[in-house]
């Protein structure tokens, strides 16, 4: 496998020996996909863990051309792995489930899988899966393409001629694409390093990008296009590509959210909280959601004492107070506007400290964000740097989200004396006073959460366009430093910010929290509900903490 | 002979009910170079759904009641009921998630009984014809 893949001799026509890798932990499903995928002639590889799925992907970065998914895994969501694996290692990703729900199906497509599949799966199905990856990759060429014509330091690959020629040039198309990939990273640094540049999503940019984004619609517009009008000459297709997902998502989670209050006062949300997939929706529309999770990881007591969180949460903590300094003057927007009036308790009152770390720290949520915690620890530290200013602000904000506000503010009380062994709450707590600007590396979150915090809903009850208005306008909004927040613990997409710097950073927090939301609805649902959620736990499972745990992060995101 | 017994069998099994088109699915995996890939795969799903059944009981058994949990764990029953093409456990399956969904302990503790009766003739029926397939081959 793995480039061999490349020189083996296909013989016969593509898609013959099509690299497929298989992940399901239901044995039965996996044996039988295997059979069929080997009776369609391709080079099947199983796996029934996510992790070890991830670790294999990382293993052979070349060593496969598609993977195929089941939604419901034990050790991490599929959806997670979807954004994983789809972003970070372009990589067509076929989701599988049993249930067909529209909602599911939408989910699995807003995260980026190339198709859903609904179990029990016919060979026929199988079969075709292979256009998959030929569209990907000329999709690819054609960004690069036009990537080329924005970047005029980019290598001079030509990846249209090679890349257009499909026909048993897959391979060698991909290889060339990777290779185009490198040098592109090459000029803007070494992936691990440069990009980590952190392309900060500025309110700036990200104007230009809603701009973009509402010129050529929503619905068609495509990550090329939309650089193109942005007319940024140091932004790439890349980060175009990531913060666009995460607007998506974003939106998804707000809509959802609107839907869900519209309906039932957000008890609904409940439900979709039950199963995984809508956890996570919930989760990152709603700031409530993002309360839960704070709650969930804010409880203090149960995360701080969990190690991984601890010290993931004293090493983000620490980087955030450092870069807080800097990311002062990053900061542009104002964030600290409405929404830091909204949250005049949270600044005042709560240890930001704790709370960051609880975020970090929920185990489980540590772990959820973390590809299953596989990255645990250690990628949030190295995370966290970067986002430190959401995680200050996570820090700073203790729990309160607009909606959760009210409730909040008891959580944020009883969170606090729970913080009391955060160390970093002091810092963080002068940082928080120092400069609410930073929050604007959350912004970008901010401008995909929520802002208004008066009320999440009315903010979710406006149509998309007018959140986003409402989001890029207030960025304060306490989601938005909930998912800025949540980025910051979810580091784990941390290794895909590294590699796509500057758009994950705030948009991890979107990502993040997309990520939250999926491990919170394991979790035992995130609740939508605002006022619910502080008060369960919906996350229950492993954080039984606070509501305040999120709430707080978002906080601390917009204290800005 | 063993040959039309076996035929007759799975007609019967495919009349009755207890089996969908994707147990031929499966029949048309197997092939010389697996030639007992459909009884390998039924092993492999009856020794899989022993643990969903325990997992099930044992979360019937706790209080306060978990159904969300329950639902869960059918629900990866049923992923893999469906996959050999166990209709009648696949549709007990799905009751039984409904009384999940709308918190019903004594609907589920009934169609939990009907989940195992199912799963449990198939399994039988399975095996018999499955031992006649083989000899008839």
């Amino acid at each position: 496998m793995g480039s061999s893949g490349f020189s083996s001799p296909r013989s016969g026509s593509f898609p013959e020996g099509l690299r497929v890798l298989v992940v399901d932990d239901d044995l039965t499903c996996l044996k039988i996909l295997e059979k069929m995928l080997k009776k369609c002639n391709y080079k099947v590889t199983t796996c029934n863990l996510t992790r070890e799925a991830l670790d294999l992907l990382q293993e052979r970065k070349d060593g496969f051309d598609i993977v195929i998914c089941d939604v419901n895994m034990p050790d991490m969501d599929g959806f997670k792995l979807l954004e994983h694996v789809g972003i970070k290692m372009d990589l067509p990703v076929i989701m599988m489930s049993v249930d067909g729900e529209t909602s599911r199906v939408m989910k699995g497509i807003q995260h980026g899988a190339c198709d859903y599949l609904l179990k029990p799966i016919r060979i026929k199905e199988l079969q075709n899966i292979w256009q998959h990856v030929v569209r990907k990759r000329m999709h690819e060429a054609r960004d690069i393409e036009s990537q080329d014509e924005n970047q005029m330091t980019r290598n001079g690959k030509e990846p249209s001629d090679d890349r257009c020629s499909f026909s048993g040039d897959i391979v060698s198309g991909k290889k060339r694409k990777t290779v185009e990939n490198k040098h592109r990273h090459g000029e803007h640094g070494d992936p691990s390093s440069e990009k980590k540049a952190r392309l900060l999503w500025n309110v700036e940019l990200h104007q230009k990008f809603m701009k973009a984004v509402h010129q050529i619609g929503l619905y068609k517009v495509g990550p090329k296009k939309i650089l193109e009008l942005m007319g940024v000459p140091s932004l790439t297709r890349e980060n175009v590509a990531s913060h666009l997902q995460k607007y998506r998502l974003y939106l998804s989670r707000l809509q959802k959210e609107n839907e869900l209050k519209a309906a039932s006062g957000g008890l609904k949300l409940s439900d979709i909280y039950s199963k995984e997939p809508a956890g996570n929706v919930c989760l990152q529309s709603s700031m409530s959601q993002n309360s839960l999770t704070v709650q969930r990881s804010v409880h203090g007591h149960d995360i701080m004492n969990h190690n991984h969180d601890a010290k993931i949460c004293n090493a983000n903590v620490k980087g955030i107070l450092s870069v807080a300094a800097e990311a002062k003057t990053a900061l542009s927007t104002d964030m600290t506007g409405p929404a830091l009036s909204s949250n005049p308790r949270i600044s005042s009152s709560h240890s930001f400290g704790p709370l960051h770390s609880e975020v970090r720290s929920a185990p489980k949520i540590d772990t959820q964000y973390s590809w299953s915690g596989g990255v645990p620890s250690f990628q949030f530290k190295q995370e966290i740097r970067p986002h430190f200013q959401s995680e200050q602000l996570f820090d700073h904000l203790p729990l309160p989200m607009p909606q959760l506000q009210a409730d909040c503010v008891s959580h944020n009380s009883t969170c606090s004396s729970k913080e009391t062994d955060k160390p970093i709450e002091p810092n963080i707590n002068l940082y928080y006073a120092q400069n609410r600007s930073h929050v604007k590396v959350e912004n970008t979150a901010a401008l995909f959460s929520v802002q208004p915090e008066p009320f999440p809903c009315s903010v979710w009850s406006t149509t998309n366009q007018g959140l986003e208005q409402n989001l890029y306008d207030n960025v304060e909004c306490p989601e938005k430093n909930l998912i800025a927040g949540m980025g910051s613990s979810l580091r784990l997409w941390d290794e895909e910010c590294i590699s796509y710097q500057g758009d994950f950073s705030p948009l991890d927090a979107g990502g993040l929290v997309h990520i939250e939301s999926v491990d919170c609805s394991n979790q035992g649902g995130l609740i939508a509900d605002a006022p619910n959620f502080h008060n369960s736990v919906n996350f229950e499972c492993d954080y039984h903490s606070d509501q305040m745990g999120y709430p707080v992060i978002d906080q601390g995101l917009f204290i800005t | 002979m063993e040959g039309h017994q076996a035929a007759c069998m799975r007609k019967a099994l495919f009349d009755q009910g207890y089996l969908d088109e994707q147990f031929l699915q499966l029949e048309d995996l197997q092939d010389e170079a697996n030639p007992n890939f459909v009884e390998e795969v039924v092993k492999l799903y009856y020794t899989d759904s022993a643990r969903f059944i325990r997992s099930i009981e044992l979360t019937l058994d706790k209080n306060p009641f978990d159904f969300e949990k329950l639902d869960d764990i059918m629900h990866q029953f049923k992923g893999s009921s469906s996959s050999i093409g166990a209709k009648k456990v696949k549709r007990e399956c799905t009751q039984f998630q409904e009384y999940c969904k709308i918190g019903n302990f004594e609907g589920c503790m009934r169609t939990f009984q009907e989940v195992k009766q199912e799963h449990a003739a198939l399994k039988k029926k399975l095996e018999s014809y499955l031992q006649l397939a083989r000899q008839a081959r």
